[in-house]
């Protein structure tokens, strides 16, 4: 059983540069074809001041190692079971997004192999005018033993 | 360089909009461990085969965000123009190496929200080649109402104002101002009764015990057993008899109703063929 008392964690806020090679690297490891992240001048005819993310890109933006270490959930394996985004604008390159990530729940679920902690972990970026830009809540799943 | 033409505005969207499904080549081992390290998702599991093995994984398997990812970018292409608000995603099922993936997704929504602001909900699944749903996904979207308004907003004018009764009554004028194809399309299904005369015997017997179906019964069976009841008078009895026996059944079933509103009618056009133009004047009567 997980540490109730995990919930509310926070991490130190972290700077993330989005570089233009990682979302473009982000895109083609989809094979998204998009010219929004693959093209600059195609973003950029689109009103974009450069490449666009894909929506899962936020996902290379949350909780970090460090964070997750400092956890200390063991070894077991876990498994991503639910994600929600949510957007204030399209992340770009070129952002310099402060990510702060928290614990917002310890569950306990039952599942098809016995019972299964479930950490929730919520991420919140926000540009350098403090602006919202996006809000991610990740579920993920403890196997036990 | 691809130029977006095409943009999606939320006049032009209704509630049960399928989007044209997407077919993503199979999840291979190069394609995860690219997936991993661009997502610098280093869960082991995803590529350490022993490893999954040792934890009780029939092999190692893809990143289940990897689906969401299919489905993000299937709505992508097709909301052009559209501003993604929240992508929800439900990771149901194992992605395993050389699974194929198809993401598909249909509006299940659209709001018209306060502030002049139009949105909707797209439901997005993926399914691997075995027809399992892998990835189940909402999205949501806020789009500009037109054309008109999107060239407002960008030249920073407020956005146009259009409510749900203005829209409406909109469409209502223009479906009036369009008169659509007066004969509809109802009357296609009719040849129904061309296509299948029922069995004289089955239909009788269900004209006598109920009242609603007895008109059809009269369409149906009419032609022959009709025609056998008023016939004998004007007709050679040889002919009569030939059609009457296989039908014996049906006969008995419909002398009993039939004669009172039928022989008027009858006579008229089953004798005509027989003897043509000279009794004509007779039948009429």
């Amino acid at each position: 059983m997980l540490d109730k008392s995990l919930i509310g964690r926070q991490s130190e806020p972290i700077l993330h540069e989005v570089e233009k090679g990682a979302i473009r690297r982000f895109a083609e490891a989809l094979g998204d074809p998009n010219p929004l992240a693959l093209d600059e001048a195609a973003a950029r005819a689109a009103g974009f001041p450069g490449l666009v993310a894909p929506a899962t890109f936020a996902l290379t933006l949350g909780w970090g190692e460090r964070f997750r270490h400092s956890l200390d959930l063991g070894t077991r394996s876990m498994l991503h079971g639910e994600q929600v985004f949510e957007f204030g604008r399209p992340i770009v390159a070129g952002d310099r997004l402060t990510v702060r990530s928290k614990v917002a729940d310890v569950q306990e679920r039952s599942g098809a192999s016995g019972p299964m902690d479930v950490i929730i972990i919520e991420d919140e970026g926000r540009d350098e005018h403090g602006v919202l830009v996006f809000r991610s809540r990740g579920t993920f799943i403890l196997r036990r033993g | 360089m691809t130029i977006n033409v095409r943009q999606l505005y939320f006049e032009g969207v209704k509630v049960g909009d399928e989007l044209p499904p997407l077919v993503k080549p199979p999840v291979d081992r190069l394609q995860i461990a690219r997936y991993v390290g661009a997502a610098g998702d280093w869960n082991p599991l995803y590529i350490d085969e022993p490893h999954a093995r040792a934890s009780g994984f029939p092999s190692a398997f893809a990143p289940g965000t990897i689906g969401m990812g299919f489905l993000a970018e299937l709505a992508t292409d097709w909301t052009r123009g559209a501003r993604l608000k929240k992508l929800q995603s439900r990771l149901v099922k194992f992605i395993w190496p050389g699974d194929v993936l198809t993401a598909r997704g249909r509006v299940v929504e659209r709001r018209f929200e306060p502030g002049d602001t139009y949105a909707m909900d797209l439901e997005l699944w993926a399914e691997n080649q075995r027809g399992e749903l892998v990835t189940r996904g909402l999205a949501t979207y806020q789009l500009f109402y037109s054309a008109e308004d999107e060239s407002r907003q960008r030249a920073g004018q407020p956005p146009l104002h259009v409510t749900q009764a203005e829209e409406e009554a909109r469409l209502a004028r223009l479906s009036r101002a369009m008169p659509q194809r007066p004969p509809q399309q109802p009357r296609a299904l009719q040849p129904a009764r061309p296509l299948a005369p029922p069995a004289p015997p089955s239909v009788a017997p269900a004209a006598k015990a109920l009242v609603p179906p007895r008109p059809q019964a009269k369409a149906t069976v009419q032609s022959r057993p009709v025609a056998r009841k008023p016939a004998p008078k004007k007709a050679s009895k040889k002919k009569v008899a030939r059609k009457a026996t296989p039908m014996k059944p049906a006969r008995k079933a419909v002398k009993e109703k039939a004669p009172k509103k039928q022989p008027s009618r009858t006579p008229a056009r089953k004798a005509a063929p027989k003897k043509p133009a000279k009794k004509s004047g007779k039948k009429r009567k």
